[in-house]
Order: structure tokens, then C-alpha cells, then sequence
């Protein structure tokens, strides 16, 4: 995703005070945009995408020092991310309820956010991805849309290559047949 | 709706943000997060801190406070000493209390 060079430049940068700022809007060009879209695709609604977006830039800046390099840094701020839009839907949920429950909020978000006309299958291939367990769902995300390799996202999510190969293809199918089903 | 399948919708989205907006997004979320690096927990986090340690605090209290009267560790019903048997053993004399038979257990015949 990227090489180490960069990744140290910007660790030193961001740990300089007197570099700082100027460190975290470079590192936000580069992977600022990525980072939106990835953190919009989970928790889809366009004002949780903004509260998310803040909190992990907060919490990267924060936790700068705690970033030792044996992972590309974007691979950390991918992590960094995704646990704080698992954590945005958390607070979504009631009490012992699993986020996956929430499939039914999100594609209401989502018809109420869809903003071009005349998309519907744009819209259908999202529900499609809604029915999917938030896990798979994000991991499925990574490859498909951020075209991640499997050993990145299992540094992402922490899950084993194994298990992710077999959620994807497991997911590719479900959205495929949803698909299908759905489509008139 | 056309017929659509999987490879055909590829990675269109349906919504978008403008250039401007990701821009501006980035801009404040960079600024913001630059101006609380650094800085001790809110007054808000601090109050929320302290509401959980306050009721943490209450329910090992509450907790203590059932274990000292556990209702299920108390009789059933208090023994009383005002009923007629009561009575007329209050009404007798130690010497008249001697003087009542006594039985051993093995005494009493089974059913």
C-alpha cells in the first residue's frame, strides 16, 4: 500500500511537534479520501461518515507512538478506522444487541442518502452488502472496493487469510443471488 | 429495473461527495484533531468518569447492603410465643413443666 520510507517520514513528522501539523494534513492527503470512503461504505450514513472521520484522526494523532512500523502505516489507519466505525455502530445498538441487527438502519440510511438518480442497481448491490454480517461485510469491502490483499486485511481485521478467502467468495455469491433475486 | 448483475454494477456507488467536500471534511477534521492532541480528557469525560465510578461505587454498595439482609437467609416467619400451646406452657410452674411426660424419640410410634 505503501513503502516504509514514507511510513517513517511520517511517524517522525507527526511525533515533531514543530512538524506536526504539517505532517498530519500530508498524511491526510494521501490517505485521507481512502480513509472517508472506507469508514462511509460501514457505517454508510454521510453525517456518521464526518463523526468517524474525526475521531480516528483524533485517535491516530493520539496514538502516533504506538504506531512501530512492522505494518505499513496504512494498514494501521485502516485498523485505526474500521474499529472506530465498529464502535459508531455499537453505540447504535441497544443493550446486548449485535450490530449485525442493525441491516435494517443502514439501508433505510442508505435510500435516504442515495443521492443520484437513477441508480437503483448501484443502491441494490449495496443492500446486497447490508445483508452480509458486519464483519464480512467490511472485509469484503477491503478487497472489493479498496482492493487490499488478503495478508493486509488480516492485519486489518485481525481474522486468519483462511477464514477471509472463504468469507469472501462466500460473500461475493451472496450478493451475486441477491442480486438475482432482487433484480426485475 | 434492467437486469443487473454483479460484474456490470462494479464499484459505482450511489451517493457521492464533491471534491470541495472531502476537501473542507479533511481540512476541519485535520484542524480539530490538531487542536485536542494533547489535551487532558474533557470536562465532559471527566463528569461521565466520575458518574461510573459514583455507580460502580452504588452497586458494590447495594450489593454489600443484600448480602448483610439477604431476605433468603432470614426465617420464613418469625417464631411466635403467643399462641394457646405457648400459653399454657407459660402458665406452668417449673415443677409442673417436671412433671409432664417426656418422650424419647424412639418413644413416639411411627405412622
Amino acid at each position: 500500500m505503501t513503502n516504509k520510507t514514507d511510513d517513517s517520514a511520517f511517524r517522525q513528522m507527526l511525533l515533531d511537534p514543530s512538524r506536526r501539523d504539517e505532517g498530519f494534513r500530508a498524511l491526510l492527503e494521501q490517505y485521507g479520501r481512502r480513509l472517508y470512503w472506507h469508514i462511509r461504505r460501514i457505517v454508510v450514513g454521510h453525517d456518521d461518515a464526518e463523526d468517524v472521520l474525526q475521531e480516528t484522526c483524533i485517535k491516530v494523532l493520539n496514538r502516533i507512538d504506538s504506531f512501530k512500523g512492522d505494518s505499513p502505516l496504512a494498514t494501521w489507519l485502516y485498523r485505526v478506522a474500521t474499529n472506530e466505525a465498529l464502535m459508531h455502530l455499537r453505540r447504535q445498538t441497544h443493550l446486548f444487541q449485535s450490530i449485525d441487527a442493525l441491516g435494517e438502519t443502514l439501508t433505510a440510511k442508505l435510500q435516504a442518502e442515495t443521492t443520484i438518480e437513477g441508480h437503483e442497481a448501484e443502491v441494490l448491490f449495496q443492500q446486497a452488502l447490508l445483508t452480509l454480517p458486519t464483519q464480512q461485510r467490511i472485509a469484503f469491502n477491503l478487497r472489493y472496493y479498496d482492493e487490499l490483499s488478503y495478508d493486509e486485511i488480516a492485519r486489518i481485521t485481525g481474522k486468519p487469510v483462511g477464514t477471509l478467502k472463504t468469507n469472501y467468495h462466500y460473500a461475493t455469491q451472496k450478493v451475486k443471488d441477491y442480486i438475482k433475486e432482487h433484480s426485475l | 429495473m434492467k437486469d443487473e448483475s454483479f460484474d456490470n454494477i462494479g464499484k459505482r456507488l450511489p451517493y457521492d461527495e464533491s471534491e470541495e467536500y472531502l476537501d473542507g471534511l479533511l481540512d476541519k477534521a485535520a484542524h480539530v484533531a490538531l487542536q485536542q492532541h494533547g489535551k487532558p480528557l474533557g470536562r465532559k469525560r471527566w463528569g461521565l468518569m466520575w458518574a461510573s465510578a459514583a455507580a460502580v461505587a452504588l452497586l458494590l454498595m447495594g450489593i454489600g447492603f443484600h448480602e448483610l439482609n439477604d431476605v433468603s437467609r432470614q426465617p420464613v416467619a418469625a417464631q411466635r410465643a403467643d399462641g394457646p400451646i405457648d400459653e399454657f406452657l407459660n402458665s406452668l410452674t417449673d415443677e409442673e413443666v417436671a412433671q409432664l411426660p417426656c418422650y424419647e424419640i424412639e418413644e413416639i410410634p411411627e405412622y
